[in-house]
């Protein structure tokens, strides 16, 4: 347990260090949402909801992709000089070890989310305390799911270049097709069926639909259900995943 | 104690499995030793000699091909977590934190080996104290120069009050007034709370400082003996001479000499028995003799005579 506690709290620490890094994490997002919602606000049709309206919540599960993206890099180099060589030989076992860098990979990924929250008004998204609680909530398992993803594949690599490679051909692609940029119903039927293949599309219509509706309505939405099993089980199965990876190779280079 | 040793490490080998461009590769061969609880060990030898990964296997982070190893009668293969108790480690590469402060980084070190609170913050001050490092503890380590951020990996180290003490490399990137403030930390933690240590070095004084050195040459081990037994081994003294021709050169100084000349680098080297006159060997080879020294024999001549290579190639004279 200690040792969750250790890793989860230096992966926080570490990210409050970097201003640039602290910065970036919004301005990008900011600028993307901002560009793109002014480019497609004429052509899109979204059954009265503007693009900009339509977009935010895409955004919100981009900066949470990328926040693990970042949070996870760093193995790839602190495995072999820095940090976790020193972890990887005390006593922690390799579950805490795991679940420590998740956790706080997860909670720099959702304190982001949440800070982000305060642009919603903007998108047209009244957000009331209620809303605000269970969006954390789902922000949460998103964010499991996400880092969990980026520890399996970092583990896996030798250099952060290869990461970089499979970021953007597997990690980003998934984020584009997860109905984040245009939804799924308005997509030709192959490229609907690939997006219900994704993962990080039930990501989207987890905190989409967030955004609208409180948890006690939506326990009733068998699309939300779906979604909510579906990312459940997405983040039970990356953080097994990790777990694996570091069981399977345990060696420091 | 029981006549146990600290360290059994019996018939080690390991070898990395072949990549794409790379072929397999047997990093140890056979490797037997044991450590007596208490000493201080050093594991000398080239890059590529197998040390690095003898101390990887010892401090759990590579499991072994083949071999046994057992440390404080613990086996090393079914038991690591129980070993990982028993380790302190600094890393040749820096395993702390940059962003993070002296203070952030021992703690966090010393609630992984679950220390409690207060006993923590008691053994903190102490070890800092120690290492002179009281007034730097609220400085982030990305600050601190490369012997102070060394004696933070020493107090990282420590933490755990650890039986074993691993050390690879330790004082790498360091000059000669660090190095030695290093090695005298060490020793005097050491003399206060009892510690096996095993190191590796490429620096022959540091090696000569151990109660024992292993002599590695491509994954197996050559030698291992005392400094003094393994210098005695190769003479009293050893001869070095250059001058042109060293292969014939090195031939008839070793008839004159009665003994086997040996040519390392352009420079023919002999081992001598006991004290020699360099009188009578100046008269008659002077004229083709450039430079000439005399000195007793030094953990580099041990590996010379051993492997016909010289440790630290070009490196000699410094």
């Amino acid at each position: 347990m200690i040792g969750i506690w250790v890793l989860a709290h230096r992966e926080v620490l570490r990210f409050l260090r970097q201003p640039v890094r602290l910065l970036g994490s919004l301005a990008q997002p900011l600028l993307f949402w901002f560009f793109m919602g002014a480019g497609f606000a004429e052509s899109f049709s979204g059954g009265g909801t503007g693009y900009r309206e339509f977009f935010y919540p895409g955004i919100v599960l981009m900066l949470m992709l990328f926040a693990a993206i970042f949070s996870t890099i760093t193995l790839i180099e602190d495995r072999n000089a820095g940090f976790l060589q020193g972890v990887l030989v005390a006593p922690v076992s390799r579950l805490s070890l795991v679940l420590g860098k998740v956790a706080g990979g997860t909670l720099i990924a959702l304190g982001q989310a949440v800070v982000f929250l305060c642009f919603a008004p903007l998108a047209g998204i009244p957000l009331g305390a209620t809303a605000v609680l269970n969006l954390i909530l789902l922000f949460a398992l998103v964010g499991l799911g996400f880092t969990g993803m980026g520890f399996t594949i970092a583990w896996l690599m030798d250099s952060v270049a290869g990461y970089h490679a499979v970021m953007s051909v597997v990690m980003i692609p998934l984020w584009l097709i997860s109905g984040a940029l245009f939804p799924v119903e308005g997509a030709a039927g192959w490229l609907a069926l690939a997006m219900r293949c994704n993962p990080v599309f039930y990501a989207q219509v987890l905190i989409r639909k967030g955004f609208y509706h409180d948890l006690p309505a939506l326990a009733g939405d068998p699309e939300f259900l779906q979604a909510l099993l579906v990312s459940a089980g997405w983040a039970a199965a990356t953080v097994a995943a990790s777990l694996w990876v570091v069981y399977r190779r345990p060696e420091t280079s | 104690m029981s006549s146990q040793p600290f360290i059994a490490i019996t018939d080690l080998s390991h070898t990395y499995p072949g990549k794409r461009n790379t072929p397999e590769q047997p990093a140890l061969v056979g490797v037997s030793l044991e450590v007596e609880a208490g000493a201080k060990v050093a594991l000398l030898g080239p890059n590529g000699s197998g040390k690095s990964t003898l101390l990887k296997v010892l401090m759990t982070s590579l499991r072994p091909s083949r071999g046994r190893v057992c440390i404080a009668g613990l086996d090393l293969g079914r038991q690591p977590d129980l070993i990982r108790r028993q380790l302190g480690v600094v890393f040749q590469k820096p395993a702390l934190d940059a962003r993070m402060t002296v203070w952030e980084n021992l703690v966090a070190a010393g609630r992984l080996y679950r220390i409690p609170r207060l006993q923590l913050g008691e053994r903190l001050g102490g070890l800092l104290a120690h290492l002179g490092l009281s007034e730097r503890q609220h400085t982030l380590v990305g600050a601190l120069s490369g012997g102070l951020a060394r004696r933070v990996e020493l107090a990282r180290a420590l933490l755990p009050r650890p039986p074993l003490l691993i050390l690879d490399e330790p004082t790498t990137g360091l000059d000669p007034v660090a190095r030695r403030e290093f090695w005298r930390q060490v020793e005097e933690l050491r003399g206060e709370t009892p510690m096996t240590v095993v190191l590796t070095t490429h620096l022959l004084e540091e090696a000569e400082g151990c109660d024992r050195v292993a002599i590695l040459h491509r994954g197996r081990v050559l030698a291992y003996d005392k400094p003094a037994a393994l210098q005695r081994q190769v003479g009293a003294e050893v001869l070095e001479v250059r001058g042109d021709d060293p292969e014939q050169l090195g031939r008839e100084l070793g008839d004159f000499l009665g003994v086997r000349a040996q040519v390392v680098d352009q420079a023919v080297r002999l081992s001598l028995a006991g004290p020699t006159s360099l009188d009578a060997l100046l008269a008659r080879f002077g004229a083709r003799i450039k430079a000439l020294s005399l000195a007793h024999p030094s953990l580099d001549d041990v590996f010379v005579q051993l492997t016909g290579e010289r440790l630290k190639p070009a490196e000699a004279a410094a």
